[in-house]
C-alpha cells in the first residue's frame, strides 16, 4: 500500500519534533551557531535546523545523526515498558500511546537526505578534511542514503517498531 | 533534516562584509566559517528553543520516567517467564515451577505463564498448584499450537496416576496388607495405574519377582508410566541389578530432570552397592534443589549414617518427622528409621 511520506511525517509528527530538536541540541553541544529551526510543518521538508557548518568533522557527523542516537534512544526507553505490557497481555490505552509515541520518534531516527547532503557536502566535498575523514563519512553518508530510499518501503516505520517491540525481547532473551 | 549556510538577515544593499553579519554593528569574530560577532555567535549557539517545544521536551521526559520506572517490574517478570520457558525446554521443570511462581506473583492471569505452570507443575506431580494453573486457563483459547501439545502431553502425563475405577482402588487400599487378596484382585482389573498399586502393596511383601513381573506388564502397555518405572526402581535395587535401577532412573530423569526422588532414588542405590562417593554426589544435587524436600533429606540421613556421621542423619529423620506432622504421610520416617537405628541391615 502506498501511503505518501507527508501523511506519515504527519502521523508521527512527534518524531519529527524530536529529530529537529536533536539536531539543535548536538549543535549546543557543540557551540554550533544556529539560524532558523522549523521543528515541525505540514509540507517537504516537515522540519529543518539551518546552522554553521561546524568547526570539525566529528561535529558535523554528530550534528547529522544526532537524531539517529537521540530517536533510536527514546524510542527504545519508551517502548520498552509498553512493549512488556503486551508480552503480559495488560497492555492498556496509555501503553497503546506510549507504543506510538515510540515508533513516531523511532520512524524518524534515520537522518533524511538534507542531512546526508550536508554531511556530504561539509566533509566529501570539502578540500580541507583529511581524506581519512572522507573515507569514514562517505558510507555514513551511503547509510543514510539506503535509510532515506527503504523509507519508501515503510523501512523507518519498521526500524521505529524493531526497536520500540523487537529490542526489549531481544534484550530480555539476553539477560535470561 | 539540517542545512548549514550563512545567515540572510541583513539586507544587501547596506551590507558591510567587515561587521557581523547578523547584527552589522560589531566587527566578526575571525577564524569561523560565518562572520558572526562574540555576541551574536554566543546567542546564536543558544538559538531559544520555543516554550511549546520546552513543555513537548518535557512531556516526553515524564513519559521517558514512566516508562523506566514501570519497566522495572516488567523486567524482572519478563527475565523470570524466560528462564522458566528455558528450563522447561530442558525438562528441569522444578526450577520452571519456582521462576513461574515469581511471574505469577505479579500477573496472577498471565495465560503463557499459567499455561507453563501447568506443564511444570503436571512433571512435578504437584496436584494443586496444576489445579489453581488449570482453573485459570481451561476456559481461554490460544491458537499456539506447541504450547497447546505441550500442556495436553504434560497433562496426560500427570493424569496416569489417578486410577479410573476408584471402587477397585478402595479394594486394592483395603487388602493393601493381604498378599493373597492382592493377587485375586490383580487379574480383576485391566486398569495399569490399579496393578502398578497393587504391584507397589506387594512391594513391601519383599516378592521382587512378583513386582517385577507386575511391572513388567504394565510397562508392556505404557513404557512411560511413571508410577511403574519409579517401582522398577526399587525393585532392581533391592535385588542387587543396581546398573539397571540406575538406567531406570535416567529413563525418569529425561521425563523430569529434576525428579528429587530419583535423584535421591539414585544416591539410595549407590549406598546399597556400597559406592557412598558417588551417593554423597546424588543426595547433596537433590538437597541442593530442595533442602526441605524429604526424599532428598532421606538420602542425606543415609548417606550421613553410612559416613559414621548418626548424630547428622538422626538430626535429618527428626526434620524429616516434623515435616509428616505437617502432612500426614510418614511413609518415609517409616523406610528410613529401621536403617538408621540399626534394627534394619540395608547393605
Amino acid at each position: 500500500m502506498f501511503i505518501p511520506g507527508i501523511l506519515i511525517s504527519i502521523a508521527t509528527f512527534p518524531g519529527v519534533i524530536v529529530h529537529e530538536l536533536a539536531h539543535q541540541l548536538f549543535c549546543r553541544l557543540f557551540k554550533v551557531p544556529v539560524f532558523e529551526v522549523c521543528y515541525f510543518r505540514p509540507e517537504n521538508p516537515v522540519g529543518y535546523v539551518i546552522h554553521e557548518p561546524a568547526q570539525k568533522v566529528y561535529q558535523t557527523v554528530f550534528i547529522s545523526v544526532g537524531p539517529f542516537i537521540i530517536n533510536s534512544l527514546l524510542c527504545f526507553v519508551i517502548g520498552f515498558s509498553a512493549a512488556l505490557q503486551f508480552k503480559f497481555d495488560s497492555a492498556n490505552v496509555l501503553d497503546y500511546l506510549l507504543m506510538y509515541l515510540a515508533i513516531s520518534i523511532g520512524a524518524h531516527a534515520f537522518p533524511s537526505t538534507g542531512d546526508a547532503n550536508s554531511l556530504w557536502n561539509a566533509v566529501v566535498k570539502s578540500n580541507t578534511t583529511s581524506w581519512l575523514s572522507k573515507i569514514v563519512v562517505t558510507p555514513i553518508v551511503g547509510f543514510i542514503y539506503v535509510g532515506a530510499l527503504g523509507s519508501f518501503f515503510w523501512l523507518d516505520i519498521i526500524y521505529g517498531s524493531a526497536v520500540a517491540m523487537g529490542l526489549p525481547y531481544l534484550i530480555i532473551k539476553f539477560l535470561v | 533534516m539540517q542545512e548549514n549556510h550563512p545567515t540572510q538577515s541583513v539586507t544587501e544593499n547596506h551590507f558591510n562584509e567587515n561587521l557581523c553579519v547578523n547584527c552589522q554593528v560589531n566587527s566578526y569574530e575571525p577564524g569561523y566559517n560565518t562572520n558572526l560577532c562574540s555576541d551574536c555567535r554566543k546567542s546564536l549557539i543558544k538559538y531559544p528553543i520555543p516554550k511549546w517545544i520546552k513543555f513537548f521536551g518535557l512531556g516526553i521526559l515524564a513519559v521517558v520516567i514512566v516508562s523506566l520506572v514501570r519497566t522495572q517490574k516488567y523486567i524482572s517478570a519478563a527475565v523470570h517467564l524466560g528462564k522458566a520457558e528455558n528450563a522447561i525446554d530442558q525438562k528441569r521443570f522444578l526450577t520452571a515451577q519456582r521462576e513461574l511462581s515469581l511471574v505469577l506473583n505479579q500477573f496472577p492471569g498471565h495465560f503463557n505463564a499459567n499455561a507453563y505452570m501447568m506443564v511444570a507443575s503436571a512433571y512435578n506431580f504437584d496436584y494443586e498448584t496444576y489445579q489453581i494453573a488449570f482453573n485459570k486457563v481451561a476456559d481461554v483459547k490460544t491458537e499456539d499450537e506447541d504450547l497447546l501439545s505441550t500442556v495436553n502431553a504434560a497433562s496426560e502425563y500427570i493424569a496416569q496416576s489417578f486410577p479410573k475405577d476408584t471402587l477397585m482402588y478402595k479394594r486394592i487400599v483395603a487388602a493393601a496388607k493381604d498378599k493373597e487378596k492382592l493377587l485375586a484382585i490383580l487379574d480383576s482389573t485391566d486398569e495399569i495405574a490399579l496393578k502398578t498399586h497393587i504391584a507397589n502393596f506387594l512391594f513391601e511383601t519383599r516378592d521382587y519377582a512378583r513386582v517385577d513381573s507386575i511391572v513388567n506388564k504394565v510397562l508392556q502397555v505404557d513404557p512411560d508410566f511413571y508410577q511403574a518405572l519409579s517401582l522398577k526402581t526399587a525393585v532392581k535395587r533391592n535385588t542387587a541389578k543396581y546398573d539397571e535401577a540406575l538406567a531406570v532412573c535416567d529413563r525418569l530423569l529425561a521425563f523430569n530432570a529434576e525428579n528429587i526422588y530419583v535423584i535421591s532414588q539414585k544416591a539410595r542405590i549407590e549406598l546399597k552397592r556400597k559406592h557412598d562417593k558417588e551417593a554423597a554426589v546424588f543426595a547433596s544435587k537433590a538437597l541442593a534443589l530442595d533442602p526441605n524436600d524429604d526424599s532428598a533429606i532421606e538420602a542425606k540421613a543415609m548417606v550421613d549414617y553410612f559416613a559414621g556421621r548418626k548424630k547428622e542423619s538422626l538430626a535429618s529423620l527428626a526434620k524429616i518427622k516434623a515435616h509428616e506432622t505437617q502432612s500426614g504421610d510418614s511413609t518415609i520416617s517409616k523406610r528410613l528409621s529401621p536403617i538408621i537405628l540399626g534394627s534394619e541391615i540395608y547393605r
